[in-house]
């Protein structure tokens, strides 16, 4: 029996390598690596044909499935490769390591031991780069190199842990002891189980630790006693973006693109490299010669040295290319190259959290884009199909999962941006406990914040989810707690009804809406019963302006409140308490929607020359933004012009800013028409004062300052 | 007699000896390794104690490309706003790696192909006929037959055609002189070192056949103040002849100050000015100073500040009638608002 340790990088490109060669020279029966036991259950998908790196083994507290944690595999990762080739060859396979029921029940599961520790090493070794460091101690892969890189970092070890012997002190970093134990404990069983050669597979860091494996009873004791919890552990895709960040083995890798190019071309890479910058640029349109190429590598290798490197390193070569091809056509490709987008495949069913799987199944069913990527998607509801697809877009949207709705200005149409990711699949993962499929999973999740207070417009938000994610269980419950918003002011039940009035009137590209319609009209009329008491408030005029907009396209929506409405219009018309500024828009909407309310009348009242600034906003309440009141009534020039002419200089002058807004806010159109009415007499205007010829001499003189002389008769 | 202006090698004669002494492997014809040579640009310090000035300040890396360009087959391209120190880094390569930064030719519309490879001396060639005493060499030829690096500053002022004579030049290593019968042929460590200016992109854009023969490491603006203002006190010390701490730092931080808020059309908090169109570089800001601190030592009482230093920068700043509208918009509503009467006022008289 021989137990064979093999230190290597996670995410190491050189390990890989390296450890493939040694695996398949020594043969072992039985290979041990450094993983979640748990994830032993993932083991039957690999060799199949639908499990492709770049993959993670995500493990998660299955009553808190926020807390997960993944260990990510690439292509080039050495764990990759040695469970492919004991899947491969027959032999035994077990992983080691804490199990994830314990470690995620600690309040902290990240791994406390780092590469950084490895890079340092590196660094003190006179290494830049740790990773060539690494491949420099492996050379080729055969045992001198694998013994040298051991006791590399056994000398690290034995410097740093000191009188503990080799292995990670339980007071200063109490998850790597105990995940050091659980290791032995696993290579301990397989040893017993009598197998002849047992290949260990474990971070370069923890490999000295696992060398000694006396001292059965402290392991024992560090692994008793730990609070656990129940996990799930499931397959999900990864992407070569997410490599570069620290994930569950502590260790991310900066290049993985240039890192999966070293697994495979090994001594070949810096040639392979450059060839790729090559295509890419061919690809683009731009020439780039094989000529180019070799100034290229050239050039890197004449860097590499003078930055002391034995060979060009991704950055060399990089920098290379950017000099010798054109800047902006690598600029162009770099992404391309870089290749951060590349995504790995899992079963679509296989050990997967069942919501998970369901949704693969609805995206695959629908033909959604699954990319990494963001892909706009534009649906025509009037095709069955496509309201189909939102609705399952909306279902992912409320469960915070990869669909992004964009702004949308047709009915019928929606634009949304789909992402589809690691990070949506673990969005869907945190949301398994709501349910096993996608709509159940959305309702239960909308019906749990139904229970939220919130503000009505958040309410009547909620009815628009329900209806576009099509769950028409939970339309039923929105709607009461729409009605349930107590206390709800004029304008917020009128912007509630035009709301839900907008959603009532999906009608054609969604079920039946009644329901929905029935209280929009609820709401809309105890709106417009609440109206004249807040029409009364000035502080509140603007927002009823808006409000007053709101009730009238639900009105119009709903068709059976057409009466409600009218005489809700006709009572802020002529109600002397209702603010100035409400009264006048409610007499042009009065006249606008051709209801029966006497605005030559209201004109006269409003328009007290003892009152300019209430009778300014008046008018600003009938002129701002449409002039069909004074197009249509022109008789309503008459009190308009008496109004003016009995202001004094000093009213004048205050009442001069509103009017100007008034007018200023109309249209160009507007203005003609108005001033062409006047100019044709067709409007009667009061008496007027004859003209003052000195006193309009005087203004000529001043205009003709600045025009020059004007035609016309002179007056004078 | 004392030269107005020093050649780098000659300038640097101290800091050459020393890095020569470095030992490692030079590339064929190279007065010194590739490592002695970034240190010589980048600054540094030799074991001896010699400090190195740094030549250029800002991101070695980039430097470091274009060392290595030079120990390969391609020739270098340094490309560039202006002002933001081409010329100076290849005249400071080229004395580092072949110790004459002498061998130049000027770009200009009106240079020929004859200043690129070889004329003749009409009187030689009349008296005796083609001969090879009769042949004028280029700067370039005579860097081909001493193994040095030749430069060419403004690239693409040259007339496409006079470019196109580099082509052979630089794939060929040789250039023939049919009329004797030979050819002048490159020895070890030649290489050619140009500059070219971003903002004259379009003049006689570089061939595609031409660009295959360089690498181009482009030099970017000093990204920071603290850089900039650096480097401008270095070049005015050198300048100047005096050291830098004998240097007025204040107004020459204020100036750089107001170069790169013009510069970036937007103020250090932010708030957007208009960009006037003339020249606002660091060469730009060294040269203003320069002239400011001339003017005070000889005319003045010494003392360099605002009033010193307004002429120069509306001289430079200031195009046409609307980039003085600019200055003074520049000088009452963000200067003044800010409490920097002195600056405000003194643009002001001036525009």
């Amino acid at each position: 029996m021989t137990v064979r340790l093999f230190p290597v990088r996670h995410c190491g490109a050189a390990s890989a390598r390296a450890l493939r060669t040694a695996l398949d020279a020594w043969s072992p029966t039985a290979v041990v690596i450094e993983a979640p036991p748990e994830a032993e259950a993932l083991l039957l998908d690999v060799g199949g044909g639908e499990l492709a790196p770049p993959v993670a083994m995500l493990a998660w507290d299955r009553a808190q499935p926020e807390r997960s944690l993944a260990t990510p595999l690439a292509a080039f990762s050495p764990e990759w490769v040695a469970l492919s080739w004991a899947v491969r060859s027959g032999a035994g396979l077990r992983f080691a390591d804490l199990p994830m029921s314990r470690r995620l029940a600690l309040a902290s599961p990240l791994s406390e031991a780092r590469d950084d520790q490895l890079a340092a090493l590196g660094r003190e070794a006179g290494w830049v780069d740790p990773a060539e460091w690494w491949a420099e101690l492996l050379g080729t892969g055969d045992d001198d190199g694998w013994e040298r890189a051991r006791q590399a970092i056994r000398r690290a070890r034995v410097h740093q842990d000191g009188p503990h012997g080799v292995r990670a002190s339980p007071e200063d970093s109490p998850l790597e002891a105990r995940r050091e134990a659980a290791m032995r404990q696993v290579v301990r069983e397989v040893v017993r189980q009598g197998h002849a050669r047992i290949a260990v597979v474990v971070g370069a860091w923890h490999a000295p630790a696992l060398e000694d494996l006396s001292a059965v009873g402290e392991d024992r004791r560090l692994l008793t006693g730990l609070d656990r919890v129940r996990v799930g552990v499931a397959w999900i895709p990864w992407t070569h973006d997410l490599l570069r960040v620290d994930a569950g083995y502590g260790a991310g890798v900066d290049e993985p693109a240039w890192t999966a190019c070293w697994a495979e071309h090994g001594e070949e890479r810096d040639v392979r490299w450059v060839g790729r910058w090559t295509a890419a640029l061919r690809e683009h349109g731009t020439p780039a010669s094989a000529a180019g190429a070799a100034d290229a590598l050239w050039l890197a290798t004449q860097l590499a040295s003078l930055r002391e490197l034995a060979r060009p390193g991704v950055e060399e070569l990089d920098e290379a290319v950017a000099a010798v091809f054109p800047a902006d056509a690598v600029a162009a490709v770099r992404a391309r190259v870089h290749g951060s987008e590349a995504m790995g495949r899992v079963p679509v069913d296989g050990a997967a959290v069942p919501l998970l799987a369901a949704a693969r199944r609805d995206l695959r069913r629908l033909r959604l884009p699954t990319e990494p990527r963001p892909v706009p998607l534009e649906l025509d509801l009037r095709q069955v199909t496509a309201v189909e697809r939102s609705s399952c877009l909306h279902r992912l949207r409320l469960l915070g999962a990869g669909a992004r709705r964009d702004e949308d200005e047709v009915r019928y149409r929606e634009n949304w941006t789909l992402r589809w990711g690691p990070q949506q699949e673990r969005a869907l993962v945190a949301s398994s406990p709501w349910g096993t499929d996608l709509a159940s999973a959305a309702a239960m999740r909308l019906s749990r914040q139904l229970e939220r207070d919130a503000p009505l417009a958040v309410r009547v938000a909620w009815v628009h989810d329900a209806l576009l994610a099509g769950l028409p269980s939970v339309v039923g419950p929105a709607l009461q707690r729409v009605e349930a918003a107590a206390g709800a002011r004029a304008d917020e039940l009128l912007v509630a009804a035009a709301g839900l009035a907008d959603a009532a009137s999906y009608g054609f590209v969604r079920a039946d809406r009644a329901e929905v319609g029935a209280v929009a009209g609820r709401l809309l009329r105890s709106g417009l019963a609440a109206l004249p008491s807040t029409a009364r408030d000035p502080a509140a005029v603007v927002l009823l302006l808006q409000a007053l907009d709101a009730g009238r396209r639900a009105a119009r929506l709903l068709t059976t409140e057409q009466v409600v409405w009218e005489r809700a219009l006709e009572r802020l018309a002529v109600d002397p308490a209702v603010s100035p500024r409400i009264a006048g828009r409610a007499a042009r909407m009065a006249v606008e929607d051709e209801v029966d309310v006497d605005v030559f009348a209201a004109a006269q009242r409003r328009l007290d020359p003892n009152q300019p600034d209430a009778a300014a906003a008046w008018i600003e309440g009938l002129v701002e933004g449409s002039a069909t009141a004074l197009v249509h009534r022109p008789a309503l020039w008459q009190p308009l012009d008496r109004w003016l002419h009995a202001l004094g200089p000093a009213s004048f002058e205050r009442v001069l800013p509103a009017l100007h807004r008034a007018f200023a806010s109309l249209p160009p159109t507007a203005r003609d028409q108005l001033a062409a009415a006047l100019a044709q007499g067709e409007v009667a205007l009061g008496e007027r004062a004859p003209v003052d010829g000195e006193r309009a001499a005087v203004v000529r003189r001043g205009v003709e300052a600045w025009t020059g002389p004007l035609g016309g008769p002179s007056a004078g | 007699m004392s030269h107005l202006r020093l050649t780098a090698e000659e300038a640097c004669a101290d800091e050459l000896e020393g890095l020569a002494a470095l030992p490692g492997a030079r590339p064929p014809g190279w007065q010194l390794t590739p490592r002695a040579v970034r240190t010589f640009l980048v600054g540094g310090e030799l074991a001896d104690g010699t400090v190195i000035a740094p030549k250029y300040i800002g991101d070695p890396r980039r430097i470091e490309v274009a060392i290595a360009t030079l120990a390969t087959d391609r020739a270098l391209l340094l490309q560039g706003e202006p002002g933001t120190g081409k010329s100076w880094v290849s005249e400071h390569l080229a004395a580092a790696i072949s110790g004459d930064s002498t061998l130049l030719v000027q770009g200009t519309a009106g240079t020929d192909e004859s200043s690129l490879t070889y004329g003749w001396n009409y009187a030689r060639l009349l008296a005796e006929g083609p001969s090879a005493a009769a042949v004028v060499h280029s700067p370039l030829l005579v860097a081909m037959r001493t193994g040095g690096i030749a430069r060419i500053e403004e690239l693409t002022r040259l007339p496409s055609e006079v470019q196109d004579a580099l082509l052979g030049l630089l794939s060929e290593k040789s250039v023939p002189i049919p009329e004797l019968g030979s050819a002048v042929r490159a020895e070890a460590g030649f290489n050619l070192i140009a500059t070219s200016n971003l903002r004259d992109r379009g003049v006689n854009e570089l061939s595609s056949a031409l660009r295959r023969r360089f690498a181009v490491v482009e030099l970017p603006a000093p990204d920071n103040a603290a850089d900039e203002l650096h480097i401008v006190l270095t070049r005015l010390a050198s300048l100047a002849g005096v050291p830098v701490d004998a240097l007025p730092a204040e107004p020459a931080r204020a100036l750089v100050g107001l170069f790169r808020e013009l510069r970036a059309g937007q103020t250090a908090q932010g708030r957007p000015v208009r960009r006037p169109s003339g020249g606002l570089s660091t060469a730009d800001a060294i040269g203003v100073l320069h002239q400011g601190w001339t003017r005070a030592q000889f005319y003045g009482d010494g003392a360099l500040g605002p009033a010193q230093l307004a002429d120069g920068l509306v001289a430079c700043a200031a195009r046409t009638e609307d980039d003085r509208h600019a200055l003074r918009e520049y000088a009452e509503l963000v200067l003044a608002e800010r409490g920097e009467a002195a600056w405000s006022e003194a643009l002001r008289d001036r525009l």
